[in-house]
């Protein structure tokens, strides 16, 4: 995945976003393959780079009878930070006022807030969120996502998971999609949605506007009263093609698919926890720098 | 390593295992001390006009055949083979009113029996702690985001047992001067303090036997939880131990009693111990004879079967915790 920015690590449940986080941080082992997180190979090296790494795997959890501050002084004293980052942590993530109360207390979004100022403890150049808004109410969703946007926008690295895909699709930079632990997909978002994109025609005589654009080498497919045009095709060039053979469209636009099509089209032919019954990898690869 | 270890000593001080068990023992040693109560109180006014009533009675049944004891004792002693170093005036000397009275230990014999046994409640609490020490961070998940932090797993390992144990040693000491110092007073309250001669060798030697047990038991319950995860399994395992291996089978395979732990700790914490079994040897006109063969554990070798039973069972655990998957 690409240095900086949020990358979205999508698949459905049991396709094994949790199990790949799990092995990053050396939690889980692989039967086999190889890892590498900032270049170097995990979890044998793990240790070298875990000061550069913050994580939440699935729902945070800490010592329920310690206190918020109790349990972030705590794993402080583990990476040698002073404990004054602690207050400040706590602060970034607003848990000043409640930060003395046990964590068992803690409502489900208090406990994402605390777990997030615990990655924060190590001033992290990645970040993993493994279905932060899991169980959160709206704003709390909104809260996090703001989160992952802003730690962003620091220049940092956010690799969140999830399989709420209008959610990822709105804090994503790029994403990876995986199921039954197999990469499927893996790019830029907009990357990943172009091409996905058909041109909207409503013309009086829609059968005459059919043999034009087919005539053009595009695929033309009747909905309700439109014509969905594709294959890539620019909005201006068919309404020009159109108009070019006598043809008047009352209303050209542009469709684009969402995320949620990409995903549900990718994952469609393979099962989660059956038999794999297609898998066509639509693999796009990342220019530049790389985080792991 | 330095960092990880200060960590966890500021995590066992602020848990509640720890503050937990420091409060049993010393309702324990409470206990104890109130035994100690009991045991040396003066006796009450009733007890002591009843005791009078039972000394007069045989003062005067001692004074009432007397006369006639002591002749026939000067008989007895005339005959011929009798030892005379002791007279027959010494034999039957007048009944004293503080044998009516109840027993009451002095502060030396007090300690023996009301503070050694400490040792085991010890024993017990800190097998519990350091079980909960561990498991507590598995049962809660909490655990899987201490590896985020600390992903060197022996290390881990290392330094969790290093801060129990260091949890471990004010928790005996509270307990242990709890009792020790309750007991003394409640003795010293009562006018029972009698001789105090090995009174400080009683309360060193308890105090270290109880250290020394308490680490050991600490060790298990660290090894056995990162090896078994659950604080019930754990205590499941133990229950298992005790019932099969040191209670069912020495009776099924008696050889195995020295081998057993309680042996050993008995070994250890006595100085050495025995046990007997019954052993049959081949007779020319017998066929064969049995017998009762007492077999002796020392000191030392109890003391070497706990460490190397606690260099095991830890080193399983951190093995265990180190190839398995954390959740």
């Amino acid at each position: 995945m690409p240095a900086g920015g949020v990358h979205g690590f999508l698949g459905p449940n049991g396709s094994g976003k949790t199990t790949t986080i799990r092995m990053l941080l050396g939690l889980a082992r692989p039967d086999s393959g190889q890892a590498h997180v900032f270049g170097v190979p995990v979890p044998e090296r793990l240790p070298d780079v875990v000061g550069r790494i913050g994580a939440i795997v699935e729902q945070p959890k800490f010592v329920p009878t310690f206190s918020g501050r109790r349990n972030l002084q705590v794993l402080a004293a583990a990476i040698d930070v002073p404990a004054t980052r602690v207050d400040d942590v706590l602060e970034r993530v607003g848990l000043t006022e409640r930060a003395r109360d046990p964590f068992r207390r803690f409502s489900l979004g208090m406990k994402q807030r605390l777990a997030i100022a615990a990655t924060l403890l190590k001033d992290p150049d990645l970040l993993i969120f493994d279905e932060p808004t899991n169980g959160l109410d709206p704003a709390g969703i909104r809260d996090v996502r703001a989160t992952m946007r802003q730690l962003a926008d620091e220049g940092r690295t956010v690799l969140v998971s999830s399989h709420i895909l209008a959610e990822v699709q709105q804090v994503a930079d790029t994403v990876s999609i995986v199921a039954r632990g197999r990469l499927l997909a893996s790019g830029p978002v907009a990357d990943l949605v172009r091409g996905r994109e058909q041109v909207r025609v409503v013309a009086p005589d829609a059968g005459a506007a059919t043999d034009v654009l087919v005539r053009r080498g595009w695929s033309v497919r009747p909905e309700g009263g439109a014509l969905l045009v594709g294959g890539e095709p620019d909005p201006a060039a068919v309404n020009r093609a159109l108009a070019d053979a006598g043809v008047y469209a009352s209303e050209v636009g542009v469709v684009r698919d969402d995320l949620e099509s990409v995903f549900l089209e990718l994952t469609a032919h393979v099962g989660v926890g059956g038999t794999e019954r297609r898998t066509r990898p639509t693999r796009r690869g990342f220019a530049g720098r790389e985080a792991s | 390593m330095r960092a990880l270890l200060r960590a966890e000593l500021m995590r066992v001080r602020s848990r509640s295992a720890v503050w937990g068990t420091a409060v049993v023992l010393v309702i324990a040693a409470l206990g104890f001390v109130v035994a100690a109560w009991d045991d040396t109180r003066p006796p009450s006014p009733a007890t002591v006009a009843e005791a009078q009533q039972r000394y007069d009675e045989a003062v005067a049944t001692w004074e009432d055949g007397h006369d006639d004891w002591l002749a026939r004792c000067e008989e007895q002693t005339a005959l011929p083979g009798w030892d005379d170093t002791v007279t027959c005036e010494e034999l039957y000397t007048a009944p004293e009113l503080d044998a009516f009275l109840p027993y009451r230990p002095g502060l030396v014999e007090t300690l023996h029996t009301r503070f050694a046994p400490m040792t085991f409640v010890v024993l017990v609490g800190l097998l519990v702690m350091g079980t909960v020490l561990v498991s507590g961070d598995f049962t809660s998940g909490a655990m899987g985001t201490w590896l985020t932090f600390a992903p060197r797993r022996g290390r881990v390992v290392a330094s969790r047992l290093l801060a129990s144990w260091a949890a471990a040693v004010p928790v005996v000491l509270v307990a242990l001067a709890c009792a020790g110092l309750g007991i003394a007073t409640v003795v010293a309250l009562h006018d029972a303090v009698g001789d105090t001669t090995g009174a400080l060798g009683e309360l060193a030697v308890t105090t270290g036997q109880a250290l020394s047990v308490g680490l050991w038991a600490t060790a298990l319950g660290v090894g056995l939880a990162f090896g078994l995860r659950h604080g019930g399994l754990v205590a499941g395992v133990v229950v298992w131990w005790v019932a099969a291996i040191e209670s069912a089978l020495p009776l099924v395979v008696p050889p195995a009693r020295g081998a057993t732990l309680a042996t050993n700790v008995a070994a250890w914490l006595e100085g050495g111990t025995t046990y007997t079994l019954e052993e049959c040897v081949p007779d020319a006109t017998l066929g064969e004879v049995c017998g009762d063969v007492v077999h002796s554990v020392s000191q030392a070798q109890g003391g070497l079967v706990l460490l190397v039973v606690a260099v095991v069972v830890v080193g399983l655990g951190a093995l265990s915790f180190r190839v398995r998957d954390v959740p």
